[in-house]
């Protein structure tokens, strides 16, 4: 399969071409969290804290603690311990805005009952209530403009899904991310509270034959809206740049 | 009557490497179907469906043609090279954004021969056995956009419809690696790399 005779213009341009659509991708707002999607894929049934018939309970919940230096702390991260986790809650350095006197912070990661349904929709798995304290139990919050993500696991890939947050008995959805996989959802917090995963068009995935109980089935990908107004952009570059680089690579081959 | 004619009429090699190219094109989405049906959500489920996949697959390419060849120094190095890119480029373009933390199988042994398995097979009938195919029957740029097309779209019903974008993009990416490499020892050794790198990260 070796082909010392191709030449290196056109495997040259192949990388350019490559690393400016992933370039374009990446900078689309489409923000991939992985460079590829790959590898064994295996996903622990979901844990609920009120489980249906059939489902499996004990939820974990998760902490992480840090000392404060110079006024400061380092990057916090933890997540709860199913497969892939249910709940990840990732600090970057700094990210704190931490009372006077404060000499360590906790994060914690707990599922939470729900104390109110989403006014359209429904809630897909647990809510969890994500909180930072010091060492005295007083709360610590998050410094404005500062990066906090939080990845939630939907009990089943969602019909349209989003991370929402429970603020003044109602559930707010956040700009969500896919996190990786159809059932993973990420978003930047700009305060702690609970959080869950709302599933928009739960009729969808009724209509597959799952209600209230989580799907035993593998996670599959095909209830999740593909974003289609990229991929069209990026067919059609692609089919414009084989256009030109056709003619060029013919021109060449002619000499 | 008229296409099958026309078809008939077409040279041979043009048939016959139209014909390699359609059936691993249909080994591949088999493959990639019955893989997501069989996954499971046990760890020896996803470790035999992933086992069974890449060893469909290189069935299929040896099938069609390809041979197994030492990979020499200067393509894994080039490999490497490229994968460090698949790897840096998300960070570098959203510097500072936590990435979500997807899943680390155990035990990593394990997962790491079979992510190898699937890797080397991945690559060898779509940067081997089809791209091949696809440019003797068709020229170097349709090989490009059909071999990336093929891997953004295998990953679709285990992944979700949210990764073509970018499994498209790094599929022309790890073509420019093939072509500059030779062989496909070079766009291995970069998937294998991105995909350590996501269970690593």
């Amino acid at each position: 399969m070796v082909n010392v005779s191709t030449p290196h213009r056109a495997a040259w341009l192949t990388l350019g071409i490559g690393l400016l659509l992933m370039l374009a991708v990446q900078l689309s707002g489409h923000r991939a969290p992985a460079a590829l999607y790959d590898g064994v894929v295996i996903e622990d049934p979901y844990r609920y804290l009120q489980p249906p018939p059939g489902a499996a309970g004990n939820p974990s919940s998760a902490t992480a603690s840090a000392q404060v230096e110079s006024g400061s702390v380092g990057q916090l991260y933890t997540a709860t311990t199913e497969v892939p986790p249910q709940a990840q809650v990732i600090a970057e350095p700094g990210a704190l805005m931490l009372p006077a006197g404060a000499t360590s912070v906790t994060l914690s990661v707990t599922p939470a009952a729900s104390t109110a349904l989403p006014t359209s929709g429904r809630l897909a798995g647990n809510a969890y209530r994500i909180s930072v304290t010091d060492q005295t139990g007083a709360a610590v919050t998050i410094r404005p403009g500062s990066l906090v993500t939080l990845v939630l696991r939907a009990d089943r890939p969602p019909g349209s899904g989003t991370i929402a947050q429970f603020v003044g008995g109602a559930w707010e959805t956040l700009p969500s991310d896919i996190g990786g996989l159809p059932d993973l959802f990420s978003t930047n917090m700009t305060s702690f509270g609970d959080f869950g995963v709302v599933d928009a068009a739960p009729a969808a995935s009724a209509s597959a034959g799952a209600t209230a109980a989580p799907s035993s089935a593998p996670s599959t990908g095909g209830e999740s809206q593909p974003p289609w107004i990229l991929i069209i952009l990026i067919a059609v570059a692609a089919a414009v740049v084989g256009w030109v680089w056709g003619d060029a690579w013919d021109s060449q081959r002619r000499k | 009557m008229t296409t099958l004619r026309r078809a008939v009429e077409l040279p041979a090699w043009l048939r016959a490497a139209w014909l390699r190219a359609a059936w691993l094109l249909l080994a591949l989405c088999s493959a990639a179907l019955a893989r997501a049906a069989l996954n499971g959500q046990t760890t020896f489920a996803a470790f035999a469906a992933g086992a069974a996949f890449g060893v469909v697959l290189l069935l299929a390419a040896t099938a069609a043609g390809w041979q197994v060849r030492r990979p020499t120094v200067r393509p894994v190095l080039l490999g490497v090279a490229g994968g460090l890119v698949l790897v840096l480029l998300p960070g570098i373009t959203h510097p500072g954004v936590a990435l979500p933390v997807g899943m680390r199988p155990q035990p990593f042994a394990a997962w790491v021969l079979v992510t190898g398995l699937v890797v080397v097979a991945e690559e060898a009938l779509l940067r081997g056995a089809l791209l091949d195919a696809v440019r003797e029957a068709a020229g170097l740029p349709a090989a490009v956009v059909v071999s990336s097309a093929a891997f953004a779209l295998m990953h679709v019903p285990l992944y979700g419809w949210e990764v073509v974008p970018i499994d498209l993009a790094a599929g022309v990416w790890l073509a420019g690696l093939r072509l500059a490499g030779g062989g496909i020892g070079a766009p291995a050794a970069a998937h294998f790399l991105a995909d350590l790198a996501g269970w690593l990260t």
